[in-house]
This record gives C-alpha cells, sequence and structure tokens, in this order.
C-alpha cells in the first residue's frame, strides 16, 4: 500500500471534506535548515501520520489538536513548546475545517441576493422550495436545490452542525411547518425573516399543536433576522442575513468596530511542555 | 476556508502538471495585519500566484522567496515587520508582524 506523507493526507482531506490538523516544525534558525522538516497531520477520527521529532510534543499538539477540532471555530495559530533542556519548539497547528453550509428555506425573489451572497461568501448553498417553477438554476446559480415539500423534510432535508439555516417562506403555515423540523435540527444558527410579532404568534400556533420547544432550541431561533443596519433592499437585508450568519460563525456579537478593542479574537500561544 | 480550498485545487493542478510549485502560510501574525494565521498563497514556477497572505503588500516579496525555495527545495520561515518601513519604503501605517512558512511543493510522482 502507497504510503501517505502528512502533505498529501492533509490535501486528501481538503478533496474528502474532513476536518484535519497538519502541524509543522518551523524553521527558526535558518542555519538548521531541514530538507524535510517535523510533519504530523492528525484528522478528527484520530489516525494521525508523520512526526514532529519528540514523543512529549507529538502527544502535546495531537491533543491540542483534537481539542480544535471540536471547537466550534477554531483558529490556526503558533504553539511554542520549551523542552527539558531549554530549546524552543514552535509548531505550527494548521486546522481545516470544512465549509459551512447555508440553507435557505423559500425560493422567492428575495433570497436570490441571500443565496448569491452567501456562494460568494463560500457557503455551500441549498434552496429549499417545493415550488420546481421557484427553485430553478436559473434563479440560483452554483447552488444545491431540493424540491421538497414540508411532510418531505424528514425524509430529504440533511441538517448538519454547520449547517446554518435561513426561513423566509413568505407564507406562515411552512414557516410554522418548517420551524417544527429545523428547530429540532442541531443548526447552530436558525433565522427567521419577519417581524418578532410574526415569531410570537408562530410559535403560539405551535404551541396549541402541543408543539413545545426547549429554551435550547430557540435560543438559536433569530428573528427578526439580521444585522440592525436598516436595510430596505432585498440586497440590503441579504446583507444584513450574511452578516449575522459570518458574525455567529466566527463567533462574534456584530456591530460597530469603532469602539471595539480588537479587530480578531486571538488565540493563547505560550506554552511549556 | 472556501480561498484554501482554491489554494488546494491549485496545488493538485500544479502538482498534476509536473510544475514545481512553493506554498507560502501565514504562521504567525502580531498587531493588526489583514490577513489572519492559516492564509495560504502557492507560486508555481511560471509565476503563477494564487491566494492573498496579506492585503498585497507582501505577495511580489514572497513570490521572490518562493523562487528560491523552489530552487533550493528547503523551506524558510521569513518575518516582515511592517513596522519598519523604512526597509520597505511602503508606509503601510498598519502596524504588524507577520511570519511567512514558505515550502518547495514537488511535482507528482509518477
Amino acid at each position: 500500500m502507497l504510503e501517505l506523507s502528512p502533505f498529501e493526507a492533509w490535501l486528501r482531506s481538503f478533496k474528502e471534506e474532513q476536518e484535519c490538523v497538519l502541524a509543522t516544525i518551523l524553521p527558526i534558525n535558518q542555519l538548521q535548515i531541514e530538507k524535510e522538516p517535523g510533519r504530523l497531520f492528525i484528522s478528527k477520527g484520530n489516525l494521525t501520520i508523520g512526526d514532529l521529532g519528540d514523543d512529549e510534543i507529538n502527544l502535546r499538539v495531537k491533543e491540542i489538536a483534537l481539542r480544535k477540532l471540536y471547537e466550534t471555530n477554531p483558529k490556526s495559530e503558533t504553539r511554542t513548546f520549551t523542552l527539558p533542556g531549554g530549546k524552543e519548539v514552535h509548531v505550527f497547528i494548521d486546522v481545516y475545517i470544512p465549509p459551512s453550509e447555508l440553507m435557505i428555506f423559500g425560493a422567492g425573489h428575495d433570497a436570490m441576493p441571500v443565496a448569491k451572497y452567501a456562494v460568494s461568501l463560500g457557503f455551500k448553498t441549498t434552496l429549499v422550495d417545493q415550488r420546481e417553477f421557484y427553485n430553478s438554476e436559473e434563479r440560483f446559480p452554483s447552488t444545491n436545490r431540493l424540491i421538497a415539500k414540508t411532510s418531505e423534510f424528514q425524509e430529504k432535508v440533511k441538517i448538519g452542525q454547520r449547517t446554518y439555516i435561513v426561513v423566509m417562506n413568505h407564507h406562515i403555515e411552512r414557516d410554522q411547518e418548517t420551524l417544527k423540523f429545523v428547530l429540532r435540527s442541531p443548526s447552530p444558527y436558525i433565522g427567521v425573516l419577519g417581524p418578532r410579532s410574526r415569531r410570537v404568534r408562530m410559535l403560539k400556533a405551535l404551541e396549541e399543536e402541543g408543539i413545545y420547544f426547549e429554551k435550547e432550541e430557540l435560543e438559536r431561533m433569530y428573528s427578526p433576522i439580521g444585522l440592525d443596519i436598516g436595510a430596505v433592499s432585498p440586497e440590503e437585508i441579504a446583507l444584513s442575513i450574511l452578516a449575522e450568519v459570518v458574525a455567529k460563525k466566527n463567533g462574534h456579537t456584530g456591530g460597530f468596530l469603532q469602539d471595539s478593542k480588537y479587530i480578531h479574537k486571538s488565540a493563547e500561544t505560550k506554552e511549556l511542555v | 476556508m472556501y480561498e484554501n480550498e482554491l489554494i488546494i485545487e491549485a496545488i493538485d493542478r500544479t502538482r498534476k502538471s509536473g510544475r514545481k510549485s512553493a506554498l507560502a502560510t501565514v504562521v504567525s501574525v502580531g498587531g493588526s495585519a489583514y490577513r489572519r494565521e492559516g492564509a495560504k498563497m502557492l507560486v508555481d514556477e511560471e509565476d503563477n500566484m494564487i491566494g492573498m497572505i496579506s492585503g498585497g503588500c507582501l505577495e511580489s516579496d514572497v513570490a521572490e522567496v518562493a523562487k528560491s525555495v523552489m530552487k533550493s527545495g528547503t523551506p524558510i520561515l521569513k518575518t516582515y515587520d511592517l513596522d519598519e518601513d523604512l526597509v520597505w519604503g511602503l508606509g503601510l501605517g498598519c502596524p504588524g508582524t507577520v511570519k511567512i512558512y514558505i515550502e518547495p511543493v514537488e511535482p507528482e510522482a509518477i
């Protein structure tokens, strides 16, 4: 069997969209250059390939890698390890997380800019609507389209932990039926178009049907949807929605940077072995 | 994330074509730099460049370093201190230190 190098295993993980980490020893002193620097590939399934040249560092990096692979928004970073003799080793830990998905329920006219911006931001974008005439490749280029009635969701629609959801059917019963399905899913974000009064009305109607949601399930429901940018046109509304989705994905709260202390959330970098 | 997928595609294409290339990765950022850790750029021996590792100011220098990496076959770590506009003469006004790891990517063995 052909043995893959850590680098090749990393390339393969990208192609297969599998979470993984590639750790590389950085050449600090250019006088001690090596053609093949220490490298370790770690998959989420705990497959490891390669060696960082020290058992203790291999172990520590593996621990850090696995911890990152289970975080919602892990960051790549360089960690510094100090060996017992005082020698410092710098290891770049590069985390690969497959692209997130945006799933839009409702293929109306105003969903078009939402899908377009989502595609350009790198989301795998899916439209769910039973109306074939609306839910078409022509209207939604570069997206997946699912022609499905609400009664078919269970069987046809797959929602994962990185599937962000936007509900915009412009049809209160269909939105309600959609909520029954999506609020029980592992999705981290469920945005619903419409005012707060509509949200209250839908949840009340569902309660009357005997359907109650847990606090944790409702905490992921964002309605009214979007960041407060005074959006009016479909394009502005799409921008407001996607800005909220990206903020949620990156673990930020939105708002003006003007008054915030940092642009990026930074990670700790110093670690002793 | 999306852009890194484009880089991977480019690595794949370049390796299959038999061309040498070098992969530059931002491995450490201090202060406010445009790109963060993990951002990548691929440069091949015909000077094709894909991806961004800064707001546009480091790409051409990194591409030069990439050439020597392709020649020597040895990776290097390059530190850019963007405070030193004396060195760069660019007056970027965006203080920060960026470390970039540049490694050779060999064509696929046939």
